[in-house]
């Protein structure tokens, strides 16, 4: 009964447009007083959950995604993939999805993906004479990659609330996010191809000159999954590797970066890290005080008792899980639904970063979904379109995203062959 | 005619700057340091075992300092689901209620946390053996900074946005573009 009033009380607050970490935090500080708790046991719990060296991964990737996207990379991923399907007829559409798969590989964050190729990719597209609302549609759902393949702010808010290790999340993140841009692929080529003819002729040279100009972008990720297979590095230091390589290639190499630039860019990605980091800081005691009046395994019987087929209850998690992501934002939605579902794992027999590989790619399916899909928002502002066109116009992607969500649950190899791999 | 700066927008415009400052500074910070520990894996440098624990303390206080530069940017994350006009008397009383909350919760991360700070004040961290209090108080003062950023934005308004200049226009075949780069400004975080 407190759990639910707990959980009532932070929605409440959240829908008349209280921040979600305040509201959070007073609902636990009001939840505990309540209870009877000591408030030095929320604080110790608050500190634990941010005091982490694996977290230090959070500013390194934002940091690069910024480094990176200044730095003049995403125009020659870009160009990249254009020389490689820009001749495929309706090939733009499948730039847009291309780009973003190699630059989920460079970048942190879905949102950093969405300004990087959005900002190019849909006002291109429109002027080659695609329905705006479809090339909105395109980014958002295609822009959802850049938090599942590494590196991922995402996947480590997730390490940090689940415990696992941010390497072997990152490993099982590979797979997952290039099953979403494969099929991401195939619906916008064959969306794509009946509005617009190719738009650029096929050519080794270019694409042998383009590759040439990338080829920088195409070793970070590369480097990043070998050093963390061969254990040469952690996640973490990956990051603060990938801060030195992005520096050295946005200002050295490819001269875009000025040293204002630079410290922009650490004004903004330290504001970032304060907002994600506060959200985690409340979010620890929050899903403490929820655990502490049993709600977890109130959930979990409750899921366990509705069939005798795992099965059943896994679908049955996952629309959940789309639902919940309609209505809370992503990291908010993971920080509150990853301690109450964890237990369910061990029940149904699934391995721990299969089940959060799971609750990723559904609750990213909410960003690009309304009432509170921000990629889309945002795509559909770069596009000029009313909400509702964009709307219409993501909806078969949609499907495609909830039926890769189904993939990865019924396929766990998907997900933990590669972390098998690491030494 | 544009207004001169009252002192109290000079205050707020300083207040902001220190926080600018202060995040980034931490974060090359904490950047310099992850660094040092990477490289003395393979080359002897210094001695490391100081180099986690100052790391992690450098987060939590990031954590404090970038909060309040959100506070005053407005920019922490919100659900915004109910779409009620702001100058409407419903939309006046929701901003009083919402204005409300996040001044308990600034008052209560200030209060409690200088009590729990306070009460760490004998415990001694693992590796440096200094007392916890030096990443505790981020709590007490984490709260003020995000109470004086609350007031800030109230009284004095939206500080300058940061603005990130673009490489300038873009190419992608045939067509040029101009590159958004307000985008990253609004592109939430996740």
């Amino acid at each position: 009964m407190e759990g639910v009033a707990l959980i009532g009380v932070f929605l409440v607050m959240s829908a008349i447009g209280v921040p979600l970490a305040y509201a959070m935090g007073v609902s636990t500080l009001a939840a505990m007083l309540w209870l009877d708790i000591p408030l030095t046991a929320l604080f110790s719990r608050s500190f634990a959950g941010i005091d982490s060296f694996s977290l230090l991964a959070i500013p390194f990737f934002i940091f690069v995604g910024e480094l990176l996207t200044g730095g003049g990379m995403s125009q020659r991923i870009i160009d990249f993939a254009n020389s490689l399907i820009g001749w495929v007829k309706g090939g733009l559409g499948l730039v847009n999805v291309g780009g973003s798969v190699l630059f989920a590989g460079v970048s942190g964050s879905s949102a950093a993906d969405t300004a990087a190729i959005g900002g190019v990719m849909i006002p291109a597209m429109k002027k080659a004479g695609y329905e705006p609302g479809f090339a909105a549609a395109v980014t958002a759902s295609s822009a959802t990659i850049g938090s599942l393949i590494p590196p991922s702010v995402l996947l480590i808010i997730y390490g940090g609330i689940s415990g696992l290790s941010i390497g072997d999340l990152f490993l099982a993140g590979v797979l997952p996010g290039l099953s979403v841009g494969l099929a991401l692929g195939i619906i916008t080529w064959w969306s794509g191809r009946k509005q617009v003819g190719a738009q650029v002729p096929f050519s080794m040279a270019n694409v042998w000159r383009t590759a040439k100009r990338s080829i920088l972008a195409g070793v970070l990720p590369a480097l990043l999954v070998y050093g963390i297979l061969e254990g040469l590095f952690t996640a973490t230091e990956g990051g603060v590797v990938a801060v030195v390589y992005s520096l050295v290639i946005g200002k050295l190499v490819y001269r875009e970066l000025t040293w204002s630039m630079v410290g922009r860019m650490a004004i903004r990605t330290g504001e970032l890290t304060g907002v994600l980091l506060l959200l985690l800081f409340v979010a620890t005691s929050f899903a403490w005080v929820l655990a502490f009046v049993g709600l977890p395994r109130l959930v979990v019987d409750a899921l366990v008792g509705l069939s005798d087929n795992p099965r059943i209850i896994l679908l049955v998690v996952i629309g959940f899980l789309l639902v919940f992501g309609m209505f809370v934002e992503t990291v908010a939605a993971a920080t509150i639904i990853t301690p109450v579902l964890l237990p369910l794992g061990p029940e149904l027999g699934l391995d721990p970063l299969h089940l959060g590989m799971i609750i990723i790619t559904a609750l990213l399916v909410g960003t690009v979904t309304p009432p509170v899909g921000i990629l889309l928002y945002i795509c559909a502002g770069l596009a000029d379109v009313g909400t509702g066109q964009a709307v219409r116009a993501v909806t078969p992607f949609l499907a495609v995203l909830a039926l890769v969500v189904v993939v990865v649950a019924f396929v766990p190899q998907l997900t933990v062959w590669l972390p098998s791999l690491a030494l | 005619m544009t207004r001169a700066p009252s002192r109290l927008d000079q205050a707020w415009r300083l207040y902001v700057r220190a926080l600018q400052v202060t995040v980034a500074g931490l974060l090359l910070l904490v950047i310099g340091i992850t660094l040092t520990n990477v490289l003395n894996r393979y080359v002897d440098l210094v001695t490391v075992d100081w180099t986690d624990e100052t790391a992690r303390r450098i987060l939590v206080w990031m954590t404090f300092v970038g909060g309040a530069l959100a506070v005053a940017n407005g920019s922490h994350l919100r659900i915004d689901t109910l779409s009620v006009d702001a100058d409407s008397r419903a939309g006046k009383v929701l901003r009083w209620v919402v204005g409300g909350v996040s001044v308990v919760f600034f008052l209560l991360l200030a209060t409690e946390g200088l009590r729990f700070a306070v009460a760490n004040i004998d415990r001694l961290s693992p590796a440096m053996e200094i007392s916890t209090t030096w990443t505790f108080a981020s709590g007490p003062i984490g709260g003020l900074l995000f109470l004086l950023a609350f007031l800030g934005r109230v009284l004095v308004g939206e500080p300058d946005p940061i603005r990130i200049e673009e490489s300038g226009a873009v190419d992608v075949g045939a067509v040029d573009v101009e590159a958004d780069a307000d985008v990253v400004e609004r592109g939430g975080v996740v």
